[in-house]
């Protein structure tokens, strides 16, 4: 029998099942650049209520504050997630989230705050800022959206090695941020099992140049690609913050179910925050492949190596539905960190 | 005197303040010249009769072609690139081009997307039931990029390219990858009509439409308007323009519904409206169909006919 990973490549990349026999090779040593090996012994994350109609400016201040991050005089490049829109879905980041990080980041000092996105679906982007309601959230703030789908790029080497991709054209206005932070929905995710801020990343890969959707990432595989762009991104300070107000179960990212948790994550380590987040899905992030395959190289999992701050996961965590293939991941679930 | 306005004036401005010093537009305002923007540019601006910015495009179209034939993205990125399609497009009725319209059309024919290995073809072919995703792994179209699978806005935009040249400067093949760019959009509608990015169903729930891959997979499938699945296509474009507020979808749905012979007056209206408003930033490719669609006359895609 194929494992996941092999199972959602084809599945995926070609946009189909298959049945086919592993082919994924073991590595025999690490598949990431010595420079991407940026594990920390110890990473912290914070975890605080919210609601979106909470003051949100307040409430994401208080969690930039709480994890020591010192935005004065940064040029801020904040990438939520808006893949598509459905009347009825709760598949992007809430533009109340969005309109928060902006004002916490202009109260704390921020030189310059840009919101930039690259939609994996839809080339519409004009209908996706207007029905998401993100487009009049920075119309609200005079904030200047960077469609990343046509940005100037560079060609990048990859400092992973999990894909055969060896570089891709990344945006300049992600590669020239003093801080880039991830801004993602917590949902499920029907091929990778969860999607939070690393796979969020996807959407920094312009579609003018790998199409709608990223199609080469998929081909290359979705876990193998998410490692290698978040191991190339480890050149630029980075941080997070995950809606998770309302997340998503089931079939994400597009069509899975709203599920309310009440909770925003905020912190640096993007595989320590990606952890949380599984957590208050009661979803077991070591099961997830990219995220243990992350914590060999880029953070830290492990509960005993998180410093927990703001609110105990247990107190807000929710058992997210998932579908069949990730339902080991949550048959050993933990909830801790209370 | 007094002029009167016309609907193109201000969309036509738009585009004009995007031109780089090169000839060439960029995808917003401000950005490197690319292929895709300078050709829907260039067919705007000839439709306009602005001659010398239509010019401008053709002269930065022909001096980018590769040796191979395609049309890079831009100068930043030189790989050949899916934007050949809008580059032929672009250069299809200028007769200078027609070396150049050739030799692109021959790379264009040689693009075929990937498919699955055999042994999943053959799960496909006896559980279909079992699948994930359905489409008929069979058939293949065009890919955005190089190795990738087939999908709908490449496959819809090869399909009208090839079918813009005229039929003395391009092989006989080009009946047969005609055949297959049709094969696999009715293949990939969606239940109810209209076509999302490339997929129909997966995980076992229906994936819903976008106008704009729609209004393009119409166009390309002009010769099967008999086919009922245009037929419902059509329906349901023009329901899901109903509530569409956007230009380019909007655009791209008048052009399409105008070659089907359909009146798009209220559309048209709606579009006008839109671009006398406060809109969001939108692409040059968006700007440039606005201004083909809110014309009324001149619809390029009128002239062609994608023939198997």
């Amino acid at each position: 029998m194929p494992d996941r990973r092999s199972f959602v490549r084809l599945a995926a990349g070609a946009s189909a099942a298959s049945l086919l026999p592993a082919c994924r090779d073991e590595p025999s040593g690490p598949r990431w650049h010595t420079s991407a090996a940026v594990k920390p012994e110890r990473s912290a994350v914070a975890v605080l209520p919210a609601t979106y109609e909470s003051d949100l400016g307040e409430v994401i201040r208080r969690g930039i504050e709480l994890m020591d991050l010192d935005v004065r005089g940064l040029r801020v490049v904040l990438k939520p997630n808006f893949v598509e829109f459905d009347p009825d879905g709760v598949i992007n980041t809430h533009p109340a989230v969005v309109h928060g990080t902006i004002e916490a980041l202009r109260r704390l000092g921020a030189d310059s705050v840009v919101v930039a996105e690259g939609a994996g679906h839809r080339r519409d982007t004009e209908y996706l800022l207007r029905e998401t309601g993100i487009g009049f959230a920075l119309r609200d703030t005079r904030t200047r959206f960077i469609d990343l789908n046509h940005d100037a790029v560079r060609r990048t080497a990859l400092r992973g090695q999990y894909t055969p991709l060896g570089s891709l054209y990344l945006p300049d206005t992600v590669l020239g941020a003093d801080l880039l932070i991830s801004l993602p929905k917590l949902k499920t995710h029907h091929w990778a099992g969860v999607t939070l801020s690393m796979k969020n990343m996807f959407g920094i890969v312009p579609g003018s140049h790998y199409g709608w959707p990223k199609n080469v990432l998929h081909w290359a595989g979705i876990s193998e690609s998410i490692l290698d762009i978040n191991a190339t991104l480890t050149s630029l300070r980075r941080f997070a913050i995950v809606d998770g107000i309302v997340g998503m179960e089931g079939n994400g990212p597009i069509q899975g179910e709203a599920r309310p948790v009440g909770a925003l994550v905020f912190g640096a380590d993007p595989v320590a925050v990606d952890a949380t987040g599984c957590r208050l899905m009661r979803i077991d992030p070591a099961k997830i492949d990219y995220i243990a395959d992350a914590s060999r190289f880029l953070g830290n999992v492990d509960v005993g190596r998180i410093d927990q701050r703001g609110e105990a996961i247990a107190d807000l965590a929710q058992d997210f539905a998932v579908i069949d293939p990730f339902a080991s991941a949550k048959q050993a679930a933990e909830v801790t960190g209370s | 005197m007094t002029q009167t306005r016309r609907p193109t004036d201000e969309v036509v401005a738009a585009l004009l303040a995007r031109r780089n010093e090169d000839g060439g537009f960029g995808p917003y305002r401000g950005r490197p010249s690319t292929t895709e923007s300078t050709a829907w540019a260039g067919v705007a601006l000839a439709a306009d009769s602005d001659t010398e910015g239509a010019e401008a495009t053709i002269d930065w179209l022909l001096d980018r072609q590769l040796a191979s034939g395609a049309w890079p993205h831009s100068l930043e990125a030189p790989e050949p690139s899916w934007m050949t399609s809008a580059a032929i497009l672009a250069l299809s009725d200028v007769p200078r081009a027609g070396d150049a319209v050739a030799h692109g059309s021959r790379w264009l024919l040689h693009q075929r997307a990937r498919t699955f290995p055999l042994l999943t073809r053959i799960f496909y072919r006896f559980w279909p039931d079992r699948v994930q995703v359905r489409l008929d792994p069979e058939i293949r179209a065009w890919p955005w990029t190089d190795g990738a699978f087939s999908w709908c806005e490449p496959t819809s935009m090869a399909m009208l390219a090839l079918g813009s040249v005229d039929p003395r400067l391009v092989p006989g093949t080009v009946q047969f990858r005609i055949r297959e760019g049709e094969g696999l959009l009715l293949d990939r509608v969606c239940t109810g009509g209209g076509w999302n990015y490339g997929n129909s169903w997966v995980l076992g729930e229906d994936l819903w439409p976008y106008p704009d891959t729609t209004a393009l997979a119409l166009l390309a499938l002009r010769r099967r308007r008999e086919d009922p699945r245009v037929a419902e296509s059509l329906d349901a474009l023009q329901t899901m323009l109903e509530d569409h507020e956007s230009s380019l979808s909007l655009a791209l749905g008048i052009l399409c519904l105008e070659a089907f012979g359909i009146d798009v007056a209220s559309y048209r209206e709606r579009l006008d409206a839109l671009w006398q408003g406060e809109s969001f930033e939108v692409t040059t490719r968006a700007v440039a169909l606005s201004s083909l669609a809110l014309r009324g006359s001149d619809n390029p895609f009128r002239r062609i006919i994608p023939d198997a």
